[in-house]
């Protein structure tokens, strides 16, 4: 949006009686998610959105999930090479898969590991049992998965989530919020990959 | 990875789907030879990895082999081997579906990695302080000395309750839980009672000694700092 944009903007923010049309309003507002999901780090989820903007502005809560499924719409008609997804109960900007080759290129070397054979079946128990412990875990794999269950647990794919009430107290481990984001799930109902 | 696949008269295909209908009795387990099964098997072997589970779903073709053919203890209860080989069945009835799900998992791995996005990969690792090396028992103990004084300020009331070692290390480890590293200070909440203070004192001390946290100091703020020990969540 252009300089002489802000200000109007700035204008009605200062001034209480002055209301904006809700078109112009949703305008402004998706304006502004575009610049919070262009900055951020992580998925923004939708309470944070509201949470950030109600700071300094009111608005009907409907205006948001609008103007955010007109952002997505928006990138996708225009032909952007990125879209708006929803992953890991947030919205998260991603570029469109056609780019992969040339970012890859950009991002030598500092890729992320895939998961190995391993790691994914101990997490598709884990992601579907939690919380399990590990002689749980291990007695579905019949093997041992105290290595994997630390690499797991290191890369924040997993994480410990108490104790049962058990001899020994075993470890319950579930999935964290991580997991979500490297495999693009939106939340745990897309888990549905079982057979 | 490809399965092996493996022909016998009655099948032909990997051996875990060979596996699988076995279980579900599609195919007659006194049936099928594993000797033959054991040796291609053995000739079609490229990986260890591809190895182990081979071997598991042999072995596992065996033992319902085996039971079908050893006599039923005539004395045993009749239900349970039954319920036994059904528990069997189930467990692996539920690892195919288990794998399944892996495969599904790095698919979608495979996906997401086609797109690139801002998010921030957790390092792993947090980043390492300087170490108890730094700290000497004087620092430490001056810190509590400005908590105790900080502390005297700002009370009121004086109440009588017991505070436990146990508890205050439960308590601290919900504290780092989320932020897994903390500075010292937050863990001394004002409100406390001297007794309260010293509790959870001693408290950090009983973790450090157990290795749950470490304490150290910021290499650039020279803040001291409590933080979790990871991976220490063990039994």
């Amino acid at each position: 949006m252009g300089k002489k944009e802000i200000n109007l903007f700035e204008e009605q923010l200062s001034l209480p009686g002055f209301a904006p049309s809700e078109r112009e309003q949703k305008h402004l507002i998706k304006k502004i998610i575009e610049a919070l999901l262009f900055a951020s780090a992580e998925p923004l989820s939708l309470q944070k959105i509201r949470e950030i903007l109600e700071t300094k502005i009111s608005f009907k809560p409907k205006i948001l999930r609008d103007a955010l499924e007109d952002l997505q719409d928006e990138y996708i008609h225009q032909q952007r090479a990125f879209r708006l997804e929803e992953t890991a109960e947030g919205y998260l900007l991603k570029t469109c898969e056609e780019y992969a080759p040339f970012i890859q290129q950009l991002f030598r070397n500092k890729r992320q590991e895939k998961v190995s054979q391993a790691q994914a079946e101990v997490l598709a128990i884990i992601a579907y049992k939690q919380p399990i412990t590990k002689p749980g875990i291990d007695a579905i794999r019949g093997v041992d998965s105290s290595g994997t269950l630390q690499i797991l647990l290191e890369r924040e794919l997993i994480q410990a989530m108490g104790r049962q009430e058990a001899p020994g107290r075993p470890t319950l481990y579930g999935i964290t919020p991580h997991f979500l984001f490297h495999f693009g799930l939106k939340d745990m109902s897309e888990l549905n990959l079982k057979g | 990875m490809d399965s092996l696949l493996l022909k016998t008269p009655q099948f032909q295909g990997p051996l875990e789907l060979l596996c699988t209908l076995v279980q579900k009795e599609e195919i007659p387990i006194c049936e099928l030879e594993i000797h033959s099964l054991v040796l291609q098997i053995k000739e079609l072997l490229s990986c260890l990895e591809q190895a182990a589970e081979s071997i598991g779903f042999a072995g596992h073709l065996l033992l319902l082999k085996s039971r079908y053919l050893l006599p039923q203890d005539p004395l045993a209860v009749a239900e349970e081997p039954e319920g036994l080989n059904r528990t069997l069945m189930e467990n692996l009835i539920e690892y195919c579906q288990f794998k399944e799900a892996a495969r599904a998992l790095a698919n979608r791995e495979e996906q997401a990695r086609e797109s690139y996005t801002r998010y921030k990969y957790p390092q792993g690792e947090i980043k390492k302080p300087l170490g108890i090396d730094h700290l000497s028992l004087s620092d430490l103990a001056s810190i509590f000395e400005q908590i105790l004084q900080k502390a005297a300020k700002g009370r009121t009331t004086i109440e009588k309750e017991e505070w436990q070692v146990a508890d205050k290390i439960e308590w601290i480890q919900k504290q780092l839980e989320t932020a897994k590293q903390t500075p010292f200070e937050t863990l001394f909440p004002l409100t406390c009672s001297k007794l309260e203070l010293i509790v959870i004192f001693l408290a950090l001390l009983e973790m450090m000694k157990l290795g749950v946290i470490q304490v150290g100091k910021d290499a650039e703020t020279k803040t001291i700092l409590v933080i979790l020990v990871y991976g220490k969540e063990r039994n």
